[in-house]
């Protein structure tokens, strides 16, 4: 068995769930100190300011699917499929829109939303708007998620 | 299905039956009342009406209403009912008959010296609190001392000898202790003790030797003194916790009373509710102009409601005219939507975004059946939608909800059962825990073709709805050639290109031609129809259409979003049952540990997916379908009513 076509593979994986994941905590992170921040002051938006932290975690999640469709596809559960040089190469480079723009997507989505905390904080009858500012930003995560998946699935084993 | 007609109503009423006419706009929560001012009035009338003088218990009213909120406010957390998580996300009220509401409320002069108690026991609080922090603070700063036996206060230099009370960070010690060695002057140190990564110690040497004072100085120390008096550090630290005990014991007295003032609790919801009200009513008066003899009240009102609110008026009194007209344009009408049962919890989703203006549609039931499919696609797994609808069904049958709040469960439950067709179709039950050959990504690219589709019909309605509010205003010219134009060039497109990838009729392949380039043309034409010449036409027609027809794909790509996210639930949860699965084999607890992990992960998991399936299906209404004709920023039409925020009036009068 080739052993340098697994390492690549697994290369993948562990870029895409481990950048992607990395994009999603700082996200979550910048949040939460925001909203930590508010809740100080106004203990009952807590409900509203979770939605909002929640939002730049997709990015890991996205990451970690991708990460399992990897796994599931050279059977790293189970038995080993025989990958060559060229298919893992193939399979690291698929795993890279979801890696890459998760991890940068995740900290911007952040950002957008901690923005969206200082808007509820004044008007938190916008809440609706201010979940959409942010949730543009997650746009182009599902066109990498997208890309990934399409580009996987073209590499045949 | 729409926003509901209102009428603009005036009661003029004898002032003598004010206050009851008045009771009755409140119990009956039919009417708005609008200021009576300005350019409401036409001049005329105006001169001989003069806004009443308030009451003069408005103060006394407002301040006993802040009064009565600080009690709840501050009650609530020592409260024998603590109040559960679910309780803070959904408030359930207090059950109170009519008869029990009007007496509590009777007597809420009383309730004035329970806020001076709790007043005063919040002040106490604060102050122990306070106390407690800086006792603390000391019994920290001396505790490293403990071991020294003599009088803090009497640590002092000599003439000949210098006494410090130093401490340095551990590591330092050595260093510090060999530099000192080097100096060659006689010196002692006597260490007391080590407390978290610092050394303490006394430090004896010669007065006049300055130079080891230097070198303790270069090792980031801190030197301590206490002031002359001050008693061995194991006394004052006895003293100090013995203070501090005392504290405690008192802070745990006024929660006792302040746990016994709040058994009453209910009693001062309600007084807090009544007395709301009757600020309310008050507030009203305040919106409320008259002549010696008559009163007038201006405002809103449903026009399916006008009919009763007539009658009611009149059950109250004979002296009364109340007149109805149809709101002017340019008026300022507040908005109450109408929609049908089952559209009805969708109006959460409008909400979030905007209410309509009283002039544009109600979106409510065109995005009703989208975010129907989109939510259910989304989430799409029947196991997940089957615990959604249960606990959203629960939460119906047993909690007390606001209207805002039964609609939200009912939206829940209504998207539960899209998720639960959707995933039964697609054999989707906790992933693959019941069907072992469902395969979530095999058929992806079916999928991602029906979320383009979903996507091109969504964005074509929304055109649609576009063309229609413009025939509604009477703006044929601008329905015909902004939507109809690029209508045709969609449909246009989309035979074109699929008569590339299916075998069409070539009589639909060749009109998909001819409808490509003639909307095409027409759109660039209607485009750019606002500029004065024909260069700038060209310009600006070709420069939008290119904007146009890129941003349309644009929107249609981030349907895909509904592949993505259906597939990181399939996904991951395919992926908790293998990881569950692993733990299968091992003896005795194997079985157990399985379940917990698929219990665990599948929540996990589900919570997750629904609020993106949520956050996401509401993002393609909000931007891709009512970013093309929807504006929003009405105002909620708020009848002046009895509505209680603590309590629920479970024998609310009929007629008023």
């Amino acid at each position: 068995m080739d052993i340098l076509g697994i390492v690549l593979a697994f290369a993948g994986a562990a870029l895409a769930a481990g950048l992607a994941g990395i994009g999603s905590s700082i996200g979550v992170s910048i949040v939460g100190q925001v909203a930590a921040g508010l809740i100080t002051e106004e203990p009952g938006k807590f409900g509203q300011t979770l939605i909002l932290q929640a939002l730049p975690g997709t990015q890991g999640i996205y990451g970690l699917l991708v990460a399992f469709l990897v796994i599931f596809k050279i059977g790293a559960i189970g038995t080993l499929k025989a990958v060559t040089p060229g298919q893992g190469m193939a399979i690291l480079l698929a795993c890279l829109p979801i890696a890459l723009v998760g991890l940068f997507s995740a900290i911007a989505q952040g950002q957008a939303a901690a923005a969206s905390i200082g808007l509820i904080a004044r008007r938190p009858e916008e809440l609706g708007k201010g979940i959409i500012y942010p949730a543009f930003v997650e746009t182009y995560a599902v066109l990498a998620l997208i890309a990934s998946i399409l580009l996987l699935q073209g590499v045949a084993l | 299905m729409a926003v509901a007609e209102m009428l603009k109503v005036r009661l003029m009423i004898h002032k003598s039956a004010m206050n009851e006419v008045i009771s009755t706009l409140q119990s009956s929560g039919l009417m708005e009342v609008e200021r009576l001012a300005g350019d409401n009035i036409e001049s005329e009338t105006h001169e001989h009406l003069d806004m009443l003088p308030l009451p003069d218990n408005i103060n006394i009213l407002t301040r006993l209403v802040s009064e009565m909120n600080y009690i709840v406010n501050f009650l609530s957390p020592y409260a024998v009912h603590r109040e559960s998580l679910l309780d803070r996300l959904s408030p359930s009220r207090v059950p109170f008959s009519q008869e029990q509401f009007k007496a509590v409320a009777r007597d809420y002069r009383h309730y004035e010296h329970t806020y001076d108690e709790l007043f005063a026991i919040e002040k106490r609080m604060t102050e122990i609190r306070n106390e407690s922090a800086r006792l603390e603070h000391d019994i920290e700063e001396l505790e490293p001392w403990r071991e020294l036996g003599i009088p803090l206060g009497d640590v002092a230099s000599t003439g000949r000898a210098m006494l410090l009370m130093v401490s340095v960070n551990e590591k330092r010690l050595p260093d510090l202790i060999a530099e000192l060695e080097r100096h060659r002057e006689p010196f002692h140190i006597e260490r007391i003790s080590v407390f978290a990564g610092r050394v303490y110690f006394l430090f004896i040497a010669i007065s006049a030797d300055k130079e080891a004072l230097a070198i303790i100085h270069k090792h980031d120390p801190v030197l301590w003194s206490f002031s002359p008096g001050t008693p061995p550090a194991f006394v004052k630290l006895n003293q100090l916790r013995e203070e501090l005990n005392h504290l405690k014991r008192e802070m745990s007295e006024m929660e006792k009373q302040a746990v016994a003032i709040a058994a009453d609790i209910d009693t001062y919801k309600a007084a807090c509710d009544y007395l709301r009200l009757e600020l309310e009513r008050y507030t009203v008066l305040e919106k409320v102009a008259g002549t010696e003899s008559v009163t007038v009240i201006d405002g809103w009102v449903r026009s399916k409601d006008a009919d009763e609110l007539n009658r009611r008026v009149h059950v109250v009194t004979p002296l009364a005219e109340v007149t109805f007209r149809n709101p002017l344009p340019g008026e300022d009408v507040p908005v109450s939507l109408v929609n049908s049962r089952l559209a009805r919890p969708f109006e959460v989703i409008t909400r979030l975004y905007s209410l309509p203006s009283f002039r544009e549609l109600d979106p409510t039931s065109s995005l009703a059946i989208f975010f129907f499919i989109f939510f259910g696609m989304a989430l799409g797994d029947a196991g997940y939608g089957t615990v959604m609808a249960l606990l959203s069904l629960a939460g119906l049958r047993f909690l007390r909800l606001s209207d805002s709040g039964r609609n939200f469960l009912q939206l829940l439950l209504i998207c539960a059962i899209s998720t639960i067709i959707y995933g039964a179709y697609s054999k989707a039950w906790f992933g693959d825990l019941i069907f072992p050959d469902y395969d979530f990504v095999g058929g992806f690219i079916t999928i991602m073709i029906v979320s383009l589709a979903l996507g091109a019909v969504h964005l074509l309605y929304a055109i649609m709805v576009e063309l229609y509010d413009n025939v509604r205003h009477g703006d044929r010219a601008a329905a015909i050639l902004d939507q109809g134009s690029w209508l045709l060039f969609i449909a246009g497109t989309l035979l074109f290109s699929l008569s590339r990838v299916l075998s069409l009729p070539t009589a639909a392949a060749v009109a998909g031609n001819y409808l490509f380039v003639f909307g095409a043309l027409a759109s660039i034409y209607s485009m750019g129809r606002m500029q004065k010449n024909i260069p700038a036409r060209l310009a600006v027609g070709l420069g939008t259409f290119y904007m146009s027809v890129t941003g349309f794909f644009g929107d249609l790509l981030s349907y895909l979003r509904l592949l993505a996210l259906g597939l990181a639930t399939g996904g991951i949860a395919v992926v908790v049952n293998q990881i569950a699965r692993l733990f299968r084999d091992i003896p005795y607890v194997g079985l157990l540990l399985t379940v917990l992990v698929m219990v665990a992960g599948h929540i996990m998991n589900m919570t997750i997916n629904i609020f993106g399936a949520f956050i996401h299906s509401t993002r393609l209404q909000f931007v891709e379908f009512f970013g093309k004709f929807y504006e929003g920023g009405g105002r909620e039409f708020r009848p002046f009513s009895a509505e209680t925020k603590y309590i629920e009036i479970i024998d609310k009068e009929g007629a008023g």
